[in-house]
């Protein structure tokens, strides 16, 4: 279980993960204890069950839980039709199911789903790269889950699941013209899209494009995200100390908003490290598939490198207004047990893809 | 090769969001901190409280109190019905009709988001039981508001003044002393002159509020200074009660010590209240006019003490002689000035022309003296120009000469100018101010005293210039004095109604005509005879004879000064 454990990975999983703690509890502090001690204690919860699947994984082995895949994608399409049918209604989406204390965003898992599923069915078709079925069933099998993530409404991640879809597709060696196409199918499906979105979610793309036009109600985050974030400045505020954190300017900072946090109090210094621990992370893993063979593994570790970049990217560029609005949460850091429980997986599957090479 | 593309892109994807974070926390970052900053930093306004005013002996005469409006946020109704259920709720607790309440709500709207003045200065009980009803009376609220509170009310409403917005002319002269718009300023009396001592300075606190602009902290505050205090001369018992006597008749008191110019009183009728001055603006009794310093009236013959003064001391009359005929009119030209006792005085010399206010020897007497003299000591009786009392508004009064009568009437002076200049009527102008600093003159033994009202400001007592000594002889002082005395004292004077027991009382009357209209009253005095410490001038305009309405209120105001134990 321990041996050819890459301890690089761990490492900056560990240090990114502890940074979230402390940033975390910077925007708990003060505001309300209770809040804190009660989310501590749930994302305490969250971590032992994270370890404990961790630790399963590495011990069952990424091939078995691959082979397992279809039937974890069933689950988590059922799970998103239960969602939209009984789901816990919040800040206006239904994305959760409630059990206990702790709510289940299927949405979350539907992304690691997506890439076991991938992974096996364009693992079993390695011989076959270049049909056009390699490409048309893998659009099926994510465009299934994004409706529902997209009825719920989760724009973020439904449209999460397109990139990651292309980056396993690309790294799996399908034509490039496939590709091209896909991407301008989809833009060209823009204005069709657009009928199709909540009025709120026009709202905040709209917002996005003029954030002034709106600055108390859908442009507020925004603008309140991105003087959080260049009021940081070189050093930052201090950590405990961002103003816009603590005097309540920021929405949605323990989620979504973390960044903001992050920025206004370590500023651009802090923000440049964080980046670079991702960056290090995605790296690493790239490295991994590089020299790894198995193409289940190629595929399995092109998915989650390309899910965590991605997730990063949109996150931070969110928060400094270069992307609209869209419930992405930034991995490892962002609140959330969901969110957190899948990127251990994802990276618990890398680590395994290593041991098993 | 997929696998190197796929690393080239992230690593760009890394490297472009990093360059937009250098660009929006160093590029940008000043631009944003000083965002941040005005997010959470709030500056607030905290108002010096303005000096209170006291009177001579500390008693309180201005100061600041809260009073409380109820006022109604239109903004605040959500609908029509929710307006309506509203107005005639608080109509039952303000026992209103509801129509009349509505009435006042649309003639008092101003804007959609200005709140509605329904009443002003509510009580104690109202307030009570407009917060118990907070959740049924949506958009009703309670506002406090600063206020100068005036003990005395309209008998010190000229003294004191009143307070108003800045206006343009006077922000833009006094922006560099710290005046800002919307600010209060006094627009007249003490209030006014005395402004920059009474205001303070405005202090004001930086908190820290958070994104619901609740005060979370504060920065750094600068404690208001409280303006300082003013005490005046006035005597509140003397003040209120000489209002009192004018009755709101239209007319003037003013007591002083003739010694050193101390106003005791210094009050105007019609008062009117400073909360408010629309009223008194449109009342055609001009309650805002101070009559003690704006009047300007004939004299009449209170200026018989300048015409006795200039004869005596320039020498062509003398107590005793010239003795003249006094048939009860005088003629001259074909013209008959009458004296004001038709029957007449028969042969009368000074003392007994002004124990009896003779005019026919006083036109004698002018016609002996000449005019330039008789011009000359009302100019030394400090007639014919402002007396310099601290106090805004103050008239001049007029003393006609010869060159002005013929630049500006282009008449030359005649015979029967002098005549009527010689018992104060014609073109002769003065205000009751004057009148008192006149007769406080001859009280004084011939020194003038410019009269004043502000004792000390804070801590700091103000100088007064010791009283001018004019060029007047002790005989001709002595000879007026005694015939004051006489006019108030001695059987047969006009002034008899100015005693008051246990004191000697000196004085003159004087019912100047004005032509349509009844006579103004006035009256002229000062007690005790012998060692003046009050003089008085009493002017009701159109108010009848001086000695019958002016001289009683006079004795009246030595009668209290008596039971204050002031004299």
């Amino acid at each position: 279980m321990f041996k050819k454990l890459d301890y690089q990975i761990i490492m900056l999983t560990l240090a990114i993960f502890i940074i979230g703690l402390m940033f975390q509890y910077s925007v708990s502090y003060q505001k309300d204890v209770a809040v804190w001690y009660n989310s501590a204690f749930k994302q305490l919860v969250w971590v032992l069950i994270g370890f404990f699947i961790f630790a399963s994984i590495l011990k069952i082995g990424y091939r078995r839980i691959i082979s397992v895949s279809y039937y974890f994608y069933i689950v988590v399409v059922i799970l998103l039709i239960v969602v939209l049918v009984f789901g816990r209604e919040r800040l206006g989406a239904q994305r959760w199911i409630q059990i206990g204390a702790f709510n289940l965003q299927p949405s979350e898992f539907s992304k690691l789903a997506l890439i076991l599923t991938l992974s096996y069915y364009l693992g079993r078709r390695k011989d076959s790269v270049l049909r056009l079925k390699s490409f048309l069933v893998p659009c099926f099998l994510t465009a299934l889950p994004a409706i529902f993530i997209l009825k719920q409404p989760d724009l973020g991640t439904a449209l999460l699941l397109f990139p990651t879809l292309l980056g396993m597709l690309y790294i799996f060696g399908i034509k490039i013209k496939y590709i091209i196409s896909f991407i301008l199918a989809g833009v060209l499906s823009l204005p069709v899209m657009w009928n199709f979105l909540r009025p709120y979610q026009q709202q905040r793309l709209l917002v996005f494009i003029n954030p002034n036009m709106d600055p108390l109600g859908a442009g507020y985050t925004i603008i309140q995200s991105k003087i959080a974030v260049g009021s940081g400045r070189l050093f930052g505020k201090g950590w405990l100390s961002g103003t816009q954190n603590y005097l309540n300017f920021l929405p949605e900072r323990h989620t979504d908003f973390i960044f903001s946090v992050v920025g206004e109090e370590w500023g651009f210094f802090g923000s440049v490290v964080i980046l670079i621990l991702y960056y290090l992370l995605v790296r690493r893993m790239l490295h991994i598939l590089d020299i790894t063979e198995n193409v289940y593994g190629r595929l399995l570790i092109a998915g989650v490198a390309t899910i965590i970049s991605l997730q990063v990217i949109i996150n931070i560029g969110m928060t400094i207004g270069l992307f609209p609005v869209v419930g992405i949460t930034l991995p490892l850091i962002s609140y959330g047990g969901s969110s957190l429980l899948t990127t251990f997986i994802g990276v618990a599957l890398v680590l395994s893809v290593n041991q098993l090479r | 090769m997929r696998l190197k593309i796929i690393s080239l892109i992230t690593a760009c994807a890394f490297i472009i969001l990093g360059s937009c974070l250098f660009w929006a926390q160093i590029v940008k970052g000043g631009y944003y901190y000083n965002l941040s900053q005005n997010n959470r930093i709030r500056l607030v306004p905290q108002e010096a409280a303005r000096g209170n005013i006291y009177d001579t002996n500390n008693g309180l005469l201005a100061d600041n109190v809260l009073s409380y409006d109820l006022v109604i946020m239109p903004q605040e109704f959500v609908s029509r019905k929710e307006r309506s259920d509203t107005l005639k709720k608080l109509s039952v607790i303000l026992d209103m009709s509801y129509s009349g309440l509505e009435a006042v709500y649309k003639r008092n709207y101003n804007a959609p988001f200005t709140d509605i003045v329904i009443l002003k200065n509510i009580s104690k009980d109202l307030i009570f039981e407009i917060e118990q009803m907070r959740f049924d009376l949506p958009a009703v609220s309670v506002k406090p508001r600063p206020h100068r509170r005036y003990v005395l009310g309209p008998a010190t409403a000229h003294i004191l003044g009143y307070l108003g917005e800045i206006d343009q002319e006077q922000l833009t002269r006094l922006t560099q002393y710290g005046y800002r718009r919307q600010d209060s300023i006094g627009k007249n009396g003490i209030e006014k002159i005395l402004d920059m001592f009474l205001r303070g300075e405005d202090g004001g606190m930086q908190i820290e509020v958070n994104n619901k602009n609740f005060q979370v902290g504060v920065l750094s505050s600068k404690p208001a200074k409280s303006g300082r205090d003013v005490k005046l001369t006035i005597d509140a018992r003397l003040q209120e009660y000489a209002y009192k006597l004018l009755d709101s008749r239209k007319g003037a008191v003013v007591l002083m010590d003739p010694s050193d110019g101390r106003v005791f009183s210094l009050v105007s009728s019609p008062g009117f209240i400073a909360d408010d001055i629309t009223p008194a603006l449109n009342d055609k009794t001009k309650p805002l006019l101070n009559r003690a310093l704006q009047s300007q009236c004939p004299p009449g013959s209170i200026f018989k003490i300048i015409t006795a003064t200039a004869g005596l001391d320039t020498g062509k009359i003398s107590a005793e002689k010239p003795i003249f005929f006094c048939p009860g009119f005088y003629t001259l030209g074909g013209r008959r000035f009458n004296c004001w006792d038709k029957d007449g005085h028969g042969w009368v010399n000074m003392k007994e022309a002004l124990k009896h206010s003779c005019n026919v020897f006083f036109f004698n007497a002018g016609q002996v003296i000449k005019i330039e003299p008789i011009i000359a000591y009302a100019r030394l009786f400090g007639l014919g120009r402002a007396t310099g009392i601290e106090l805004p508004g103050e008239t001049a009064g007029f003393i006609p000469d010869k060159n002005w009568k013929r630049r500006v009437q282009s008449e030359s002076w005649r015979e029967g100018d002098t005549l009527n200049f010689s018992i104060g009527q014609g073109s002769i102008l003065i205000t009751p101010i004057q009148a008192a600093v006149m007769v406080s003159v001859i009280a004084n033994r011939g020194k003038l005293a410019q009269p004043y009202v502000v004792e000390s400001i804070g801590n700091a007592l103000i100088k007064r210039q010791p009283p001018k000594k004019l060029q007047i002889s002790e005989y001709a002082l002595n000879i007026v004095r005694d015939a004051m005395e006489s006019i108030v004292q001695s059987a047969g004077g006009t002034g008899i109604m100015a005693r008051v027991p246990e004191l000697n009382v000196s004085g003159k009357t004087g019912t100047a005509q004005v032509s349509g209209k009844m006579s103004h009253a006035w009256f002229v005095g000062f007690t005790p005879s012998d060692n003046p410490k009050a003089a008085i001038a009493v002017f009701l305009e159109n108010g009848g004879y001086g000695g019958e309405s002016a001289a009683p209120i006079a004795a009246a105001m030595f009668k209290k000064m008596k039971e204050l134990e002031l004299l």
